[in-house]
């Protein structure tokens, strides 16, 4: 009698969601889901991307020390490489030493216009100075085998309303209702992995470096063990600064990467008004420009190699310039300024047609310029 | 007894609620969710 009133009293139901509240605060306000990890650091392809995610997340809701002026960096790995806080910090001590910042790079690998559309819900917890939107032209360009929003958008959606895509079905609204009401159900995955981490932890992997002396570094900690080889490769088209020995170069380094671009440019499609691109990106400028922050939309630099790709292999010649005006269009709606970066840095400061080097590149300069003249002003 | 009985009947609520927080919070966390598998092919 007694075990059946215990069961189906309204004080059981009641104590345990009060329980529940407990047990969500213990694990999603603590160091149990926020404290280093073994995986956070890894370089297996197939984990990044969550690892990085978890990485934002964590700069958005651990409990931190909140100077004066915070500066956040969103986009993918255009931002995530150059933009290492480590890099910037060196910068900002050398240009402007009394200047407190606390610099947040939210870039994750892979992320497209609908994953920082989806990351943006979040910024207002993270309540930065200033905003810095790194953009490519490439990252509105959809593919069936590369969607505008991906793994970080799953893992991060909240919100009440339906974002720029709507929902496949019900349940999704429902779930991203739960991970917008709820912490423990948001931040599940995350929780997971990290309380999995707690129990059985892996051995950790090396940190990104916070400095490379030389291109072999760069290319043995990104291609472990073929540093030499790549090296190599990379001094013949220094020798021989053509196209053909970059393509050559990328070759060694990277054939994986070549096939990759040249999908998007054969199957790639553009941005058109009303397209999905260009309403996520409407979405985001939108949200951002609503926040108590400053932002800057920066074009990101592009490899001035591409130019000698007359005949499009591995860009789409003119979309530049297309998708840089789409972006200050819509930049232009919504008041927030446009940096074009694009011509900002030479070839030889990209690893490839996309990406800088970290460190090498020197991008960190003007970059940490116009951080210090945004928030200076 | 009628004190024990209802030290022992709090008890045994407190038992059970914390226990259906558990079983709610661990469902919640090991439920199988998103695919956190996604393999980056930027470079």
């Amino acid at each position: 009698m007694m075990a059946r009133n215990v069961a189906g009293a309204a004080i059981t139901w009641g104590l345990a969601a009060v329980f529940l509240v407990l047990i969500t605060a213990v694990i999603t306000r603590t160091p149990l889901l926020w404290a280093p990890t073994t995986f956070e650091h890894t370089s297996d392809m197939t984990r990044i991307v969550f690892a990085q995610t978890y990485q934002a997340a964590r700069r958005i809701y651990a409990p931190a020390t909140a100077p004066p002026i915070r500066v956040a960096l969103l986009g993918n790995s255009r931002i995530w490489l150059p933009a290492q806080e480590a890099y910037l910090r060196r910068e900002l001590d050398r240009v402007a030493p009394d200047l407190d910042v606390r610099l947040d790079n939210l870039a994750i690998f892979g992320a497209r216009v609908g994953d920082v559309e989806v990351l943006s819900r979040h910024l207002a917890h993270l309540d930065p100075t200033l905003v810095i939107l790194a953009l490519g032209g490439t990252d509105l360009v959809s593919r069936p085998a590369v969607p505008l929003h991906n793994l970080p958008a799953r893992l991060l959606r909240i919100g009440w309303e339906d974002g720029p895509i709507a929902p496949s079905g019900a349940g999704e609204r429902v779930d991203r209702w739960a991970r917008t009401a709820w912490r423990l159900y948001r931040f599940r995955e995350f929780a997971r992995a990290a309380i999995d981490d707690r129990v059985w932890p892996q051995e950790p992997a090396r940190p990104f470096p916070e400095r490379f002396e030389t291109t072999q570094d760069l290319f043995e900690h990104m291609r472990g063990g073929r540093g030499a080889e790549i090296e190599g490769a990379y001094r013949a088209w220094r020798a021989d600064p053509t196209m053909e020995r970059f393509v050559d170069y990328l070759k060694v380094g990277s054939g994986g990467y070549l096939e990759l671009i040249q999908g998007h440019v054969r199957e790639g499609m553009k941005p058109t008004p009303g397209s999905p691109a260009v309403r996520m990106l409407d979405a985001l400028l939108g949200r951002l420009s609503r926040g108590p922050w400053r932002t800057i939309v920066l074009l990101m630099p592009e490899n001035p190699l591409l130019e000698a790709d007359r005949d499009g292999l591995y860009h789409s010649p003119g979309f530049s310039d297309e998708a840089a005006a789409t972006i200050r269009e819509a930049a232009d709606r919504y008041g927030l300024a446009v940096i074009d970066a694009r011509r900002w840095m030479p070839a030889e400061a990209f690893i490839d047609f996309d990406h800088l080097m970290p460190d090498l590149s020197g991008f960190q300069v003007p970059l940490v310029r116009e951080i210090v003249n945004a928030v200076g002003s | 007894m009628r004190s024990d009985h209802d030290l022992l009947w709090l008890c045994a609520v407190i038992a059970r609620a914390l226990a259906y927080a558990a079983a709610i919070a661990a469902l919640v966390l090991y439920a199988p969710s998103e695919q956190h598998v996604f393999i980056y092919q930027g470079f």
